[in-house]
């Protein structure tokens, strides 16, 4: 069966001559074949997305209506199993639906699984899943990248349009670029976050896979909007992001980040990203190079570890096995915490815990913690410094193609200014909150690459709109690969 | 005083995790590459800058009307627990 987008598939359902329940049973036939190929769902909910269909009406004021869909597993689902890839939540049925599910089944889609990911959404290989790393459907040596890696491989392979993921440092959009697909981070608070398992909560951002911009902005307009179960979410109102769309790049002012672009030592990643900022200037923008303070940019993935990991130790500080997930019998309540909480977390875990642990330790907390969110505040005041001049970030996605998956975080050098710069410097849109997305810009060794496209804080439909022009100027939207 | 491996040890019994020694060594790394990440950031002048617990200032409200809300019924709250009596989830003795 071909690969069809959200529109696409809405004429279908709409045309009257569409068998959309023998779509749905070879939608599932290919889902079977492609977790066999590329291990990418914890679980596949074929009796729910049916009973979801049955019960949906299709109409053309509702483009989400009869779509399927696929969740990372760390959105809570009620009565079906969220894992979030861990041991420790491994039998854990939540009893609610997180409000961006509730949204998507008010809308009628059909969930088609649950996808596999980093345990705990912390990791960016994917190989860290209870149930294994997933496999990248361009080459399935290689891997998807993480934390949101089941969730890009169920949009990569074709099987459904859209899916959700969650990013804190990187976690969609990494994937999204080593899959050839787009991924959304929107403007942290845009979305409730309510009843998703959480990683680190000054970060965490729910997130879109699709193949094209057109699709990004009819999900991100069906989950958009204040959520008073979640006080961090806004009171903004949700434009019309599809309506709005607009290719027009005239005068649109786009800073490149030299410091990362300098990063850059592979030549056809290099000369990809000259040939989309050429694009870019052909359609009308005006893109300029834009220097940061380098010292900043060296401190974004030490201020990132820092943050991310000490307030994962707190979030997660209630699974214990007596609050939360998997218990081991002990001879005291402590006992039952630490044997409990050893057995179910995977051993990165434990370290990062630990490591949190060490940051937020009284005699630590000033010098480790609150100085990590201080320089927080210069990275972002610094980004802000580019925001009053232009209306885009752009900088490559990453460094290098999906890499294999015996090498992904083997012998990775963590010290070389191009891992620290180049590859972790999308976790300034989670600093600053802003809105980022990647979008599939060419191929090297037959392998997807990509460039981040960032604009300002809840300015999601200018970074649409920059997307949307590149996209179409570009041949790389609605591709996929189902097959070696 | 006492060494890495120890302190290490102890901290992860804090953190509520028995460390073995096998662990250790991936231990003992990724807290030396978390101690230069420490460093990195300590050479970096923030006199007088404020920490950012959050990336923008959030207009937002912490209170709510008090009215019922969300309700999880008994039978609802139940039903991951492993074993039940009366309408409570029944855990194995672990005090005294």
């Amino acid at each position: 069966m071909e690969a069809k987008t959200i529109e696409q598939l809405h004429q279908l359902f709409l045309s009257g001559d569409f068998d959309i329940h023998q779509y749905y049973e070879q939608l599932f036939q290919e889902a079977k074949i492609q977790q066999e190929r590329l291990n990418l769902f914890v679980t596949i909910t074929q009796e729910e997305a049916f009973q979801q269909l049955n019960n949906s009406t299709i109409t053309s004021d509702n483009l989400m209506s009869g779509i399927p869909g696929v969740l990372k597993d760390n959105y809570n689902t009620c009565d079906i199993k969220t894992t979030a890839s861990s041991r420790m939540l491994e039998n854990y049925v939540p009893v609610y639906n997180a409000t961006v599910v509730e949204k998507l089944y008010n809308a009628s889609m059909c969930l088609i699984g649950k996808a596999s990911m980093d345990e705990l959404a912390m990791g960016g290989t994917n190989k860290s899943a209870l149930t294994g790393p997933v496999l990248n459907p361009w080459d399935t040596t290689r891997i998807t990248g993480g934390s949101s890696g089941g969730s890009a491989a169920a949009v990569a392979s074709g099987l459904v349009p859209f899916s959700l993921g969650s990013d804190t440092g990187d976690s969609i959009r990494k994937p999204a670029g080593y899959c050839g697909i787009v991924g959304f981070k929107p403007t942290w608070g845009r979305i409730s976050r309510y009843g998703v398992i959480p990683y680190a909560s000054s970060l965490d951002t729910v997130g879109t896979f699709t193949r094209n911009v057109r699709d990004t902005a009819i999900v991100l307009e069906t989950l958009a909007g204040r959520d008073d179960r979640d006080m961090t979410s806004s009171y903004l109102e949700v434009p019309h992001y599809l309506e709005n769309l607009n290719e027009d790049m005239t005068g649109v002012k786009i800073a490149v980040l030299k410091s990362v672009v300098d990063e850059i030592s592979d030549l056809e990643i290099k000369d990809n990203f000259e040939q989309v900022v050429l694009k870019l200037k052909e359609l009308g923008a005006i893109v300029e190079e834009v220097e940061i303070d380098r010292t900043l940019l060296e401190a974004v993935l030490p201020t990132y570890k820092i943050i991310a990991n000490s307030e994962a130790t707190s979030n997660h500080s209630c699974l214990d096995g007596i609050k939360y997930g998997d218990f081991q019998l002990a001879s005291s309540t402590d006992e039952v915490m630490i044997a409990s909480r050893t057995h179910g977390f995977g051993d990165h875990i434990k370290r990062r815990f630990i490591l949190g642990n060490l940051a937020l330790a009284t005699e630590n907390q000033e010098k480790m913690f609150r100085q990590a969110q201080r320089v927080r505040r210069l990275i972002v005041e610094e980004m802000n410094k580019v925001y009053q001049e232009y209306d885009i970030i752009l900088t490559p996605n990453a460094g290098t193609i999906a890499p294999k998956v015996e090498e992904a975080n083997a012998d990775e050098d963590v010290t070389s200014t191009q891992y620290v710069i180049l590859e972790n410097h999308l976790a300034l849109g989670n600093f600053a909150g802003t809105p980022s997305l990647t979008l599939p810009t060419g191929l090297s060794q037959e392998m997807p690459i990509a460039v981040n496209i960032m604009g300002r804080i809840f300015e999601e439909q200018t970074v649409l709109n920059v997307s949307y022009a590149l996209e179409n100027a570009l041949n790389f939207k609605n591709q996929y690969k189902r097959e070696d | 005083m006492e060494n890495k491996e120890e302190m290490l040890k102890k901290l992860g019994l804090k953190t509520m995790f028995s460390i073995t020694d096998e662990q250790m060594p991936a231990l003992v790394e990724e807290y030396e590459v978390f101690m230069a990440h420490v460093a990195v950031l300590s050479k970096i002048d923030t006199t007088g800058v404020e920490p950012m617990a959050y990336p923008y200032e959030i207009e937002t409200s912490f209170l709510r009307e008090d009215v019922v809300g969300d309700i999880l019924e008994t039978e609802v709250a139940l039903k991951n627990a492993t074993a039940i009596q009366e309408n409570q989830i029944k855990v194995p003795k672990v005090v005294g």
